[in-house]
């Protein structure tokens, strides 16, 4: 009876422990498969190299068009409307604010449309291209508002008319051109500033200083505390010191990426510290004594043997920080601002693809879905950086072997 | 008879631990010298005094004369750097930088500001012709050092001090870790170098002391017991104990 009553108890355990663990996996896959469902449509080509901000072009169309007319290509979605007099195809769709416009599906490339003169620029010219939002055209005798009247009366009054006065075409938009370019710029310049002074501490702390002073352990500590230091606490750092420090030496007015690659610089140094302190700890004493003992000094020993064994450990704390930077957003709120920009300038406010996130989801018009695909790029980036550093974990362990 | 090193009186400490009480010893030049004794008699202590490595010990103290080639050194402001050049050191186990085999050669004549390639590569070449170990790397010299076995590895430590061209060799235990057959290389090869340097070897295999030292020091709890020429110690020791540690009574 007792065995009978020990062992269903045991079953009963084994159940309630992997279902609460289940519960823990089916929420994390959740969050997963709700952020790639709403995030991967968006994912492409353009958005990597588009700009956030649409921009409209005003054009016309003077001469007289060709009788020939072009023939509808063959691969073309049977949903969109073709003119084969303009060479022109029109499809009707939802922006991500639900609302319903005509985007132009395909342009042959053979047609005046593909270069008009721009009413706003002098001698300019502009490309009608695929992807572009047809908004209004007025023909020589005929208008249209295509979000209202939709692809197919658009496609009729093209191939009933001769002469276009006024077309006026958006481009997309919601590229996150400018807030990778801001990402990269970020980690290159703290990395600039954060690996020289990281190594250099750690080096001083590991093999220069003397050891079991109160002072030095005083220090080592203090790098421990600053590691867990929320970052928002160094985002306020960075407006209260580094906008001001920029302001004055590079005339930049509020919030700049100078002043962000300092906070950041600020954020990952005591990581860069401590890694790069374990990283010199695990190089074995007897390569510092060989050295030494065949008549190279304390500087030689230190960089020409110390510090090429401890690059693998360094180049796995430099990664860490890249993923930090990556993902920093609280910080970077204060120090860089939150406007989003397609040209990018060192001593101007932009965002880096964490803050585009915040920025998006912050308006009246949340973009949901750009904000997940924005997500799952981070996410990828950060998993290839967390790869890397096991590949280079391994290969430490195997070379020491 | 030349001596290299002279030592006189020298008393050293690890905190409050004494480990070499009042050792005299004069080191004749070109000879190979051994020191023989149970762990902890203080033998390697006194050969990492000969080319001051002690310094890298936080709480050793000193006391005492230790000259090299008449010139006390320690005396303030010597050149430490400049005896570790002249008094090389190999260690007990192979301890290879991990880079190339000709970069470790390398290593040290460069530290000392040899860029000229093509001398670097006759210093290289040179030692390691010298150290018995150019005919098995000749093909590899640019492959990693950590890819030697352990015997190979240790010549190969013996090839980067002599790249330096010392006077003498300090070997702290050079065959401990190494196989039989790597052992006869090593001891092979301290026959062919004693005609050129000063070599002093420190070693746990009295065999290995009576095959190839000239002179034999043995030490015990941080004395000096007996100091001879190697065929006397081990034919007709004047002390006891030293009796009793060769023919393997204790230790």
């Amino acid at each position: 009876m007792k065995k009978n009553r020990r062992r269903s108890a045991d079953k009963a355990a084994n159940i309630i422990i992997s279902m609460i663990s289940m519960v823990g996996l089916l929420i994390l896959v959740t969050i997963f498969v709700f952020i790639f469902q709403r995030g991967t449509g968006l994912l492409s080509w353009k958005l990597f190299s588009g700009n956030y901000y649409p921009e409209t072009y005003d054009t016309y169309f003077s001469g007289p068009i060709d009788t020939i007319g072009y023939a509808r290509p063959a691969d073309l979605d049977p949903q969109a409307f073709y003119s084969e007099k303009w060479g022109i195809a029109l499809i009707d769709d939802l922006n991500f604010e639900g609302k319903h416009y005509v985007r132009i599906e395909y342009v042959d490339p053979e047609t005046p449309l593909t270069l008009l003169p721009d009413k706003n620029k002098d001698n300019s010219y502009s490309s009608i291209a695929s992807g572009q939002s047809l908004d209004k055209v007025i023909f020589t005798d005929n208008s249209i508002f295509l979000s209202k009247q939709g692809a197919k009366a658009g496609i009729e009054l093209f191939d009933n008319s001769d002469g276009i006065r006024d077309m006026l075409t958006t481009t997309p938009g919601n590229g996150i051109r400018g807030s990778i370019i801001t990402t990269g710029y970020l980690i290159l310049m703290t990395l600039a500033i954060a690996l020289p002074l990281g190594i250099f501490s750690a080096v001083y702390l590991h093999e220069f200083a003397p050891k079991d002073k109160w002072y030095v352990n005083l220090i080592r500590r203090f790098i421990e505390i600053l590691t867990g230091v929320p970052s928002i606490v160094f985002g306020l750092l960075g407006a209260a010191v580094f906008i001001p420090f920029t302001s004055s030496l590079f005339g930049a007015s509020g919030g700049n990426l100078i002043s962000g690659a300092l906070t950041l610089a600020v954020i990952v140094l005591p990581v860069i510290i401590s890694a790069t302190e374990d990283a010199l700890k695990n190089v074995p004493d007897d390569y510092r004594q060989a050295s030494l003992a065949l008549g190279a000094n304390k500087t030689q020993t230190t960089f020409r043997v110390v510090i090429k064994s401890a690059v693998p450990g360094i180049l796995s704390a430099t990664l860490l920080s890249v993923g930090r930077i990556i993902g920093e957003s609280a910080a970077l709120i204060y120090a860089i601002g939150t406007a989003i920009k397609d040209q990018i300038i060192l001593t101007e406010k932009s965002t880096s693809l964490a803050v585009f996130i915040w920025s998006i989801m912050a308006g009246e018009t949340p973009n949901f879905d750009l904000a997940c695909a924005v997500s799952i790029i981070i996410m990828a980036i950060v998993l290839i950086l967390n790869f890397s550093i096991k590949l280079i974990a391994r290969r430490i362990s195997s070379v020491r072997t | 008879m030349e001596n290299i090193f002279e030592i006189r009186d020298l008393v050293l400490n690890y905190g409050d631990k004494i480990a070499l009480h009042g050792i005299n010893m004069d080191i004749e030049k070109n000879k190979v010298t051994a020191l023989i004794g149970p762990s902890g008699c203080g033998k390697s202590t006194l050969l990492r005094c000969l080319n001051r490595m002690n310094d890298l010990i936080d709480n050793c103290k000193i006391e005492g004369n230790v000259a090299y080639e008449q010139e006390d050194i320690y005396q303030k402001n010597f050149d430490v750097i400049n005896l570790r050049t002249k008094v090389g050191m190999v260690f007990q186990k192979p301890n290879p930088f991990p880079m190339s085999i000709f970069d470790n050669v390398a290593y040290g004549p460069r530290c000392q500001g040899v860029k000229d390639k093509s001398e670097l590569e006759k210093i290289v070449k040179t030692a390691l012709k010298n150290a018995a170990l150019y005919d098995e790397v000749k093909d590899r010299l640019r492959e990693s050092a950590m890819s030697l076995s352990g015997g190979q590895q240790q010549r190969l430590c013996i090839a980067r001090t002599i790249a330096m061209e010392p006077e003498v060799i300090l070997m702290d235990e050079p065959t401990s870790a190494l196989d039989p057959i790597a052992t006869a290389k090593i001891e092979e090869l301290i026959h062919e170098l004693k005609k050129n340097y000063t070599i002093i070897i420190v070693t746990h295999n009295m065999q290995q002391a009576a095959r190839i030292s000239d002179y034999t020091a043995f030490f015990l709890m941080g004395d000096l017991i007996e100091y001879a020429p190697t065929d006397v110690i081990f034919s007709q020791p004047r002390e006891r104990k030293t009796e009793d540690y060769i023919t393997g009574r204790f230790g």
